[in-house]
């Protein structure tokens, strides 16, 4: 009996740190997605071919032997060395076994009577925050951001300064892995400075007022922000222990430059992770939409917490929106920290209410709301995860497989122009015959140097000059994720001095046509858009969102590309709503205004807040000389999504035009 | 009203969290709000638009304005392909003594002046955390409400031993602001403030009124008229003004707080997104202030040095300011003195000032 009471007991509390650990490593699970791990691995790759640290850009084209702070490179290293043994699938695997520990780790430092808060909290976050968990070494900033947790936990409640030992150590890997090391001295200086103010001020109403006091007495709390004041100094100082000297020193404040909000800031405005997650949600709301509740709910458990929020706690939650705040890329430090922080401070009070509530039915809703929480937030993980394709290759239509394939079967060598977030990739398949032009390592490059790149892919017209001076062998774009480079390819389609050597529909190659003997593929073909259908529908097995994705990406570098009929023929039979609207784009540009119409005003019947049905019927209006119409439908269309760049663009040239005339 | 540190009841309140709260529900909002003023903008464009329309007598030439071929929505939960996230491109006016003399913020929906002030006294300090939130109505008139909250707290306040700590806070005085721009860049405001006597004007401690300083307001409506004058040069700043305020006159208890006028001048230099200011303001008094129909001790003729930092960017700016008063003139330059407080002449309280000032949709 005593056996079955004790299995039991410890049934009831293993669940939550199983579901905790599995839940955790089921959302992480996702194929790369991301470029950046590419130039990883092959500076991980060129170290071990070396024997030598790289301390200069050998890599790209327009960085080409400048000083390189690579404070990755302990990270690069065991990327490279985890692939080497197997493949993506391990760097992927080996990733949500991190993120996996790194939840435990949380887990292991909130108090125990706030666990059945935090689990439900931290995996719903993971679920919503999945596309931030990428194979990068924020992974690794993750887990040490959680092993400092941990232990200055610890030492609060058992005050044992030994326990702040490892810190200034595990801050050594921490600067020789990411630029973010920066916040392991904050976190240690944030309970220093909490100790400090409890020390100086604890005893003022003013200082009670405003925040929990820690236990003991002053001289406990001077003596603990003594110890901790080491410790942060300390691990200060352990952030000088790297091969790069001053320049990886400076490397978070530059970060944390490129990162500030500002129209004059390309770096911020351009770069999609770095763009601030309420300015993202207008273009893409899909990525990011939970952010404003997360930020709700986390203010309504400081509220409820409010008689246990420490200083330091508000200083690292602080620290934390405000990061995010900056930059989408930095929500995955708040989604991870704040859940802790928030289930230590309301651990009291739970406990309270769970007294409180026993046997009752309150009591027995809390017990069931917890695991079916846990219960449904699994699910959705797994079947986030189960949408996914393998993990053995890349995300499909992210990086250029194919036309890396055809480069390294070309002879020679040469540069390739290609977009950034795919220069780690093109490094990693082509280096060293073929160098990118850019690469994502944005630090390596000055903003006047970025915007001019990017005035190529907004203004094609200047990249002819710029092409001939550097004498690129291949151009690499991608048509979709983003569609930014669609105007470029149609430039270089139309050129005489490249040839559209390959296309699936969402990466392009286009080879120099001088040297390059093949005519080139031709889009306006009906057997090549045949084949290339049945090539999408072998890749992908029957999975029939992919298919349709495939097909979308194809039929629109067909319109882009002037091949009207082709983009018909790939969307012929295509029912999901987004190939009927592009349907309807087609008959649009061919100057079918009535079929358009048609297809806009069904998608209406369907669903009366179609945004892209109201702004093609709104462009129809308009081509028509309708334009009060064409402003109703705007009006419809600007309710529903005020920020709809589409719309908002129609409402611009309507109005130039009526000033005009 | 008053509560000595032993008998506060600091267990059942903690506004660090509220305020941090209130900060991130304020964030949270944020999108709805950005929203909700975008729709309002495009409603407006259209209506102007389908006004014009209206009045065409022809039909309008017909319009090709291009098509998107953006079509795909997403659905909430992504896969790794459906993102376009990971690296690469993607698709005052002062409050308080402390005054903004950089960029600041404007242009959007409203103005928003948060700002948190350290007075130290020798004996005592005072916390004031002001926030003024304000509208542009037309391009020379803005309309605005300033809000302080007020800690005030005293060592020792009756000299005893034991000491007896004490101290006072609450809303202070809310003030209503109206502002006039005018020049051919509306380089002069002329702003009035009236205040409503919400601050305590007679707070006690066992029963005896605390004395007039220490009180949250005078308990009847003040007045204040600002005229700043601005140079907006290519490398900085200059702005001089001066002050008249009414700061109550005498109340039924005694108290009296006498008229002040200032004269200032401000000088801001741009360094990137900083710019350092370094100000002078005199002040003057038309009588020493009065407590319960006693004289108090206080100077007629203030100088002070003001010197601060503001950073800004398009979304935000911060200000970290000091100011550092000095009594050139009293009606009487020495006086029995407690130990620790203030003289009539010589330096006086010093302020420590950080605000943040937005200017949100």
């Amino acid at each position: 009996m005593t056996t079955w009471r004790t299995a039991m007991t410890w049934s009831g509390r293993a669940w939550l740190p199983v579901a905790l650990v599995v839940g955790a490593f089921v959302a992480s699970l996702a194929p790369i997605a991301d470029g950046d791990v590419f130039w990883h691995l092959a500076a991980g790759r060129e170290m071990v071919t070396r024997h030598a640290l790289l301390h200069t850009d050998p890599f790209s084209v327009s960085a080409a032997g400048r000083p390189w702070p690579d404070v990755h490179w302990l990270f690069q290293l065991a990327a490279y060395g985890v692939y080497a043994a197997s493949g993506l699938t391990g760097l992927v695997l080996v990733k949500s076994l991190l993120v996996a520990t790194g939840a435990f780790t949380l887990y292991a430092a909130v108090d125990r009577r706030g666990r059945a808060l935090f689990v439900p909290a931290l995996l719903v976050a993971l679920v919503l925050g999945r596309h931030l968990l990428l194979v990068r070494p924020v992974i690794v900033t993750l887990v040490l951001l959680a092993l400092f947790f941990l232990q200055l936990e610890r030492y609060g409640r058992e005050r044992r300064a030994t326990l702040l030992v490892p810190l200034p150590l595990l801050s050594i890997v921490w600067t020789n892995v990411q630029g973010l090391f920066a916040l392991g001295p904050a976190l240690i200086g944030a309970y220093a400075v909490g100790a400090l103010a409890t020390a100086a001020f604890g005893d003022r109403a003013a200082f009670r007022v405003a925040f929990a006091r820690e236990g003991g007495s002053r001289e406990k709390a001077l003596r603990r922000a003594k110890e901790l004041g080491v410790a942060t100094a300390l691990s200060l100082v352990a952030s000088f222990v790297t091969p790069f000297g001053g320049a990886a020193l400076a490397l978070p404040m530059r970060l944390l430059a490129r990162i500030t909000p500002g129209h004059a800031n390309v770096f911020s405005a351009s770069v999609a992770e770095n763009v601030p997650p309420f300015v993202l949600e207008r273009s893409s709301p899909a990525e990011i939409w939970h952010f404003k509740w997360f930020l709700a709910l986390l203010a309504v458990g400081l509220l409820l917490a409010a008689r246990r929020l420490r200083l330091a706690h508000l200083f690292m939650l602080g620290g934390l929106v405000v990061l995010s705040l900056m930059g989408n890329r930095n929500v995955a430090l708040l989604y991870w920290l704040a859940p802790a922080i928030v289930a230590t401070a309301l651990a009291p009070g739970l406990a309270a209410f769970r007294r409180s509530v026993r046997g009752t039915r309150k009591g027995l809703a809390a017990r069931v709301l917890v695991p079916a929480t846990v219960l449904v937030t699994l699910a959705v993980a797994g079947v986030a995860a189960a949408r996914e394709p393998g993990l053995a290759a890349p995300a499909p239509f992210r990086f250029p497989e194919a036309s890396a394939d055809r480069i390294a079967a070309l002879r020679g060598g040469g540069e390739v122009f290609s977009a950034d977030h795919q220069g780690g990739y093109l490094i990693w398949r082509l280096y060293p015959r073929f160098r990118p032009y850019i690469d994502t390592r944005l630090i390596l490059r000055t903003a006047a140097e970025y915007e001019e790149y990017l005035r190529f892919a907004d203004e094609p017209s200047r990249f002819d000059d710029f092409q001939r001076r550097h004498a690129f062998a291949a151009v690499v774009l991608p048509v979709a994720y983003p569609d930014r480079y669609l105007g470029l390819i149609r430039h270089l389609y139309a050129s005489r001095d490249f040839e559209l050597a390959y296309t699936d529909g969402s990466e392009v190659l286009f080879l120099r046509r001088e040297g390059w003997g093949d005519d080139g593929m031709n889009l306006g073909d009906p057997a090549t858009t045949r084949r290339l259908m049945t090539e999408a529908d072998a890749r992908f097995h029957g999975d029939a969102r992919l298919i349709g994705a495939a097909r979308v990406n194809l039929a629109t570098l067909d319109v882009v590309l002037g091949e009207m009929d082709e983009a018909s023929r790939v969307l012929a039979g295509m029912t999901a709503p987004d190939a009927v609207a592009l349907s309807a784009r087609v008959r649009l540009a061919k100057g079918d205004l009535d079929g358009a119409e048609k297809l806009g005003t069904r998608a209406l019947d369907d669903d009366a807040r179609d945004v892209r049905a109201l702004n093609l019927l709104a462009t129809v209006s308009a081509r028509r000389g309708e334009l009060r119409r064409a402003g109703g439908f705007l009006r419809k269309s600007l309710a529903v999504d005020p920020f709809d760049v589409e719309a908002s663009n129609l409402l611009a040239a309507m109005e130039e035009h009526q000033h005009e005339h | 009203m008053t509560s000595p540190p032993n008998q506060s009841s600091g267990e059942s309140a903690r506004y660090g969290a509220f305020v941090a709260a209130t900060l991130l529900a304020a964030a949270a909002l944020y999108p709805a709000a950005a929203e909700y003023r975008a729709a309002e903008q495009n409603r407006e464009r259209l209506q102007t638009l389908d006004d014009a329309l209206a009045r065409q007598k022809q039909r309008p030439a017909p319009l090709d304005p291009g098509t998107a071929l953006r079509v795909t929505r997403l659905g909430p939960l992504l896969s790794s392909w459906e993102t376009v996230g990971g690296c690469g491109a993607g698709s005052t006016g002062g409050t308080g003594v402390v005054k903004w003399i950089g960029r600041n913020t404007t242009g959007g929906l409203f103005q928003s002046i948060s700002q948190f002030n350290y007075i130290h006294f020798g004996n005592g300090y005072n916390l004031v955390a002001t926030e003024q939130v304000s509208r542009d109505i037309t391009e020379h008139w803005n309309v605005g409400v300033f809000v302080p909250y007020v800690y005030k707290w005293y060592d020792n306040y009756y000299n005893l031993s034991p000491p007896i700590d004490l101290s006072n806070s609450g809303i202070g005085d809310i003030n209503v602001l109206g502002t006039f721009r005018f020049g051919s860049i509306n380089e002069n405001s002329l702003t009035a403030a009236i205040g409503i006597p919400t601050g305590t004007s007679h707070a006690t401690y066992k029963g005896d009124p605390l004395t007039q300083e220490k009180q949250l307001g005078i308990g009847t409506v003040t007045g204040s008229l600002m005229l700043d004058h601005t140079m907006d040069e290519t490398w900085g700043l200059i702005v001089l003004g001066g002050l008249a305020a009414w700061r109550g006159g005498e109340n039924k208890y005694g108290n009296f707080r006498a008229p002040t006028a200032s004269l200032y001048g401000y000088g801001g230099y741009f360094v990137g997104p900083f710019v350092p200011a370094l100000g002078v303001s005199f002040s003057g008094f038309t009588k020493p202030d009065r407590d319960r129909g006693d004289e108090q001790d206080v100077p007629l003729l203030v100088m002070a040095g003001n010197a601060s930092v503001e950073w800004s960017n398009d979304l935000v700016a911060v200000l970290l300011g000091v100011s550092l008063p000095y009594g050139l003139l009293g009606k009487k330059d020495t006086i029995e003195q407690r130990p620790g407080s203030q003289t009539v002449t010589g330096f006086q309280p010093w302020t420590l000032a950080v605000g943040v000032s937005v200017s949100p949709f």
